[in-house]
């Protein structure tokens, strides 16, 4: 097992490559000059200033010969500066990092715990009331933009209701749990009221498909020989669901589960938008309308890396849902 | 297996939540929740804006997001009065123009930066040199580069010669680029600076969680007297519908992004109103005079009798803009009162477009940049325009590949908008209009007028007012004759404000609101 996951992360070095040469080629191929941006309405004044600027930040180079030097940096584990503040991108990227991966993880729990429910009821009670009404859920909420669902939320939850702050971060979550272990809930309370809509949000269509997915998958488990054997052993219809039908049915699943994490990771912008979260996404849109190329390249590599480091984690999962599977 | 794995992992996350909870200096603020122990209610005002600002150092940008965090913590030589178009004492108390190059400025005596050391001569001569040092490489340096010398007299006077009479520029020393900031501890924090950043203005720096919130505190010294407020949050909200909720919520006090279907239904809200102020900007359409068929003044007239904007203030504008005619409003200094806009005569243009040799209309193309006020804006146009016969297909671009299309020359008709930041004309004629500047240098459309250049000109050296407020009026009828522009219309600002919030002033300028007074009614 460890030899495998030792070639696994081997193939992490040709898909950062791939990922670090797509993302500089669009980026760099894309209309717009960086320093004109940054100049914006003041450009009109500043023509020698923005050559010396181009010139300092070597932008004047040939497109390979940046790339290169990208790519020399990365490997000491140098992102660069982001071009309109001046700041380390690494700096700025781990910054965000943690509100990014407290939406992303918070949505994932939501979207796993009413999906895998779903589906288990649903594929159960297969034509019951309850399965139509989960199928038109899980379509309505496949196919709901998040913009609009986020909106809908803020007025009726936080502004009608009053029972949840409309927008904002309300500190970071992992310290505030570690206060709460101490005494103090008040943090981690503030923390996760301001949690629940953007998970919701950002949750609810990943809900629906993992809802699909499971139902799918539980039917075709639950027409198998062996859970007819398991059936006719006497076992209660509890013990041949949750121990014998679940375990296989999630195989599928949980491959979807973390592709879904991936998803929610980078797809989260419009939702960090909609509730003011400081996380990646956002940040990554503005480096892109700003043309900051290194914050953008920053943000995509660390972004793929963890993206393929859960797909790493979701493999091996396998082996702990179905002891058959062995890793060589 | 499976249990102790599970079991390992929720013990080791619950340990690093325990050790980050331990180092609590890097908490970030707590959101609105109940305070432990309310010892006396802080009146906290939380504004919103949408976009992170750039810097905390007034020296190294000239965004508006910025600006108005610089406006909380510093202080510049003179302000702008926008009421009466002058220039009013700040950390000068007076300043002398003995010959158009030479001003004299004295300081106030009372004033500490935020460290408690006091603001002299040196610093002021220090913070237009960093400004004006190409190694500082500020986008606004060019506001003020028409010093040649700056020099401190004794610890309240400051000397500055310019290299050539510029009767504008006591309005360029407003502009918050050119804020005072400490000499010794901007030399002891180097890049540092923008992490704990010192100045001597009404609030204190505190923190900056980016893409969340810039908090500060009063600033109890305050030489213009301490404010009301014990603090100032300036919230990140990217989402204008998101602002709006916060408002209606309590959240926010001020929301500075208001999309204007909202402004009705705000409006009428019993807890959040909106306030409005005349801005200094305008938008419209430049035409690009090198290039068939706007090389032809008789087709650019013509253009400008074919929009009605009347009913592009109603039905896109939601009423917060007027009709207009010149690239000043009428709160600029060199603005022209007696310059009605184009009016709406479609038989006029089509008569224009006959005379020009269209009497069928022709095809053309607008750059638009892909902002939401800029596209309404033109697709309105391009349907007025196509009850005369000419057929507008917009490119709507991103803002930054649109901006370096129109630097190169390569756009028919694109869309503009722009305030005089300084509040006087010389900002919009000359970078706009004068043939100086033709291309990237601000005038795109590649407009040239001799006697334009000259009263421009004129209006820039001479130090009398009078002649220079009639040169500005007399340019702009020609500039309305010539039709430089498809003339839009003035733009208003519109904030959403708390009807709890009192004695709050927006002032013309960039996205700012003065809460130096406020008060929040129980």
């Amino acid at each position: 097992m460890l030899q495998y996951v030792g070639r696994r992360l081997l193939q992490l070095v040709p898909v950062v490559l791939g990922v670090s040469l797509i993302v500089f080629l669009i980026m760099h191929l894309t209309p717009g000059d960086p320093v004109a941006l940054m100049f914006g309405a003041d450009a009109a004044a500043n023509p020698e200033l923005m050559a010396s600027l181009r010139h300092q930040l070597g932008l004047d180079q040939p497109i390979y010969v940046q790339y290169f030097r990208f790519l020399a940096n990365l490997l000491r584990g140098d992102l660069g500066r982001s071009l309109t503040t001046n700041d380390w991108v690494l700096e700025e990227v781990t910054a965000r990092l943690p509100a990014t991966m407290e939406i992303a993880t918070s949505a994932l729990v939501i979207s796993v715990t009413i999906g895998l429910l779903a589906g288990v009821i649903a594929a159960v009670r297969r034509n019951s009331a309850f399965d139509y009404a989960s199928t038109a859920g899980a379509l309505f909420g496949a196919s709901v933009p998040a913009f609009w669902l986020g909106l809908m939320l803020i007025y009726s939850m936080a502004v009608s209701l009053a029972l949840l702050p409309v927008s904002g971060r309300g500190g970071a979550l992992l310290p505030a749990i570690g206060q709460a272990f101490l005494g103090n809930a008040n943090p981690l309370r503030t923390a996760l009221s301001h949690l629940v809509l953007p998970s919701i949000t950002l949750g609810l269509p990943s809900a629906a498909l993992i809802a699909r997915l499971t139902r799918s998958s539980m039917l075709e488990v639950l027409s198998q020989d062996y859970v007819r054997t398991a059936r006719s052993k006497g076992l209660s219809e509890r013990v041949v669901i949750f121990r014998h039908a679940l375990g296989n049915a999630l195989i599928p699943v949980v491959t979807m589960a973390g592709l879904q994490f991936g998803y929610l990771l980078g797809g989260a912008v419009i939702t960090e938008s909609v509730f003011a979260w400081p996380g990646v996404g956002r940040l990554t849109i503005l480096a892109i309308t700003q043309r900051d190329y290194p914050l953008v390249q920053g943000n995509v590599m660390v972004l793929a890396l963890i993206f393929v480091l859960i797909n790493l984690l979701v493999d091996l999962t396998y082996g702990l849902l179905d002891p058959r599977i062995r890793y060589q | 297996m499976r249990r102790r794995i599970v079991t390992t992992l929720i013990c080791s996350l619950l340990a690093v939540s325990m050790v980050l909870a331990g180092c609590g200096g890097t908490a970030p603020p707590a959101a609105p929740a109940k305070p432990a122990e309310p010892p006396k209610p802080q009146v906290n005002i939380v504004m919103a804006m949408s976009t992170d600002p750039k810097t905390m150092d007034p020296h190294k940008s000239n965004d508006g997001p910025s600006i108005i965090n610089w406006k909380q913590m510093y202080d510049t030589l003179v302000k702008l009065d926008t009421e009466n178009r002058t220039a009013i004492p700040s950390l000068a108390t007076k300043w002398e123009q003995p010959d158009g190059k030479t001003i004299k400025f004295t300081l106030r005596k009372d004033v500490k930066f935020h460290d408690g050391t006091a603001l002299t001569a040196k610093d002021v001569v220090f913070s237009i040199s960093r400004l004006l040092d190409p190694t500082t490489k500020s986008p606004a340096a060019y506001l003020l580069n028409m010093i040649d010398t700056i020099k401190a007299d004794d610890d309240y006077t400051v000397t500055v010669t310019l290299k050539q009479p510029f009767a504008p520029v006591i309005f360029h020393f407003a502009h918050p680029a050119a804020s005072i900031v400490p000499e010794a501890y901007m030399k002891a924090k180097g890049d540092d600076f923008i992490k704990a950043p010192v100045g001597s203005g009404p609030f204190k720096f505190v923190s900056y969680t980016k893409g969340d919130r810039i908090e500060f505190v009063k600033n109890a010294a305050y030489w213009g007297g301490a404010p009301t407020p014990d603090k100032v949050t300036i919230r990140i909200i990217p989402e204008p519908s998101t602002q709006v909720a916060e408002l209606e919520a309590g959240g926010i006090h001020i929301a500075f992004n208001i999309p204007t279907q909202e402004v009705a239904r705000l409006k009428q809200s019993k807890t959040a109103d909106v306030l409005t102020t005349l801005s200094w900007s305008v938008q419209g359409l430049v035409f690009n005079v090198t290039r068939k068929p706007y090389n032809d003044v008789r087709v650019r007239q013509a253009l400008n009798y074919a929009v009605d904007k009347e009913s592009i203030v109603k039905f896109v504008e939601a009423g917060l803009a007027e009709p207009t005619g010149q690239i000043l409003t009428p709160v600029v200094f060199g603005y022209n009162p007696n310059l009605k806009p184009y009016p709406y005569d479609p038989a006029k243009a089509k008569q224009l477009l006959k005379a020009a040799g269209y009497p069928n209309g022709f095809e053309t193309k607008f750059l638009v940049w892909n902002m939401d006020p800029r596209i309404k804006f033109a697709e309105a146009v391009q349907a007025q325009l196509a009850k005369v016969g000419v057929k507008v297909k917009l490119d709507i671009i991103e803002f930054g590949t649109a901006l370096e299309m129109a630097y190169k020359n390569n756009f028919d008709v694109t869309t503009m908008q722009w305030g005089t930041a300084t509040l006087d004309g010389d900002y919009s004629y000359y970078s706009l209009i004068h043939s100086d500047n033709w291309g990237s240098a601000g005038n795109w459309g590649h407009y040239k007028n001799k006697q334009v250049d000259d009263l421009i000109m004129k209006a820039r050296t001479t130090p009398d007012q009078k002649v220079r407020l009639e040169s500005y009026q007399k340019a702009s009828e020609i500039v309305f004759n010539d039709a430089v522009w498809l003339f839009g219309d003035q733009l208003v600002q519109a904030f959403g404000v708390r009807r709890d919030l009192k004695n709050v002033k927006i002032p013309v300028s960039w996205i700012n609101a003065d809460v130096t007074k406020a008060t929040i009614q129980k």
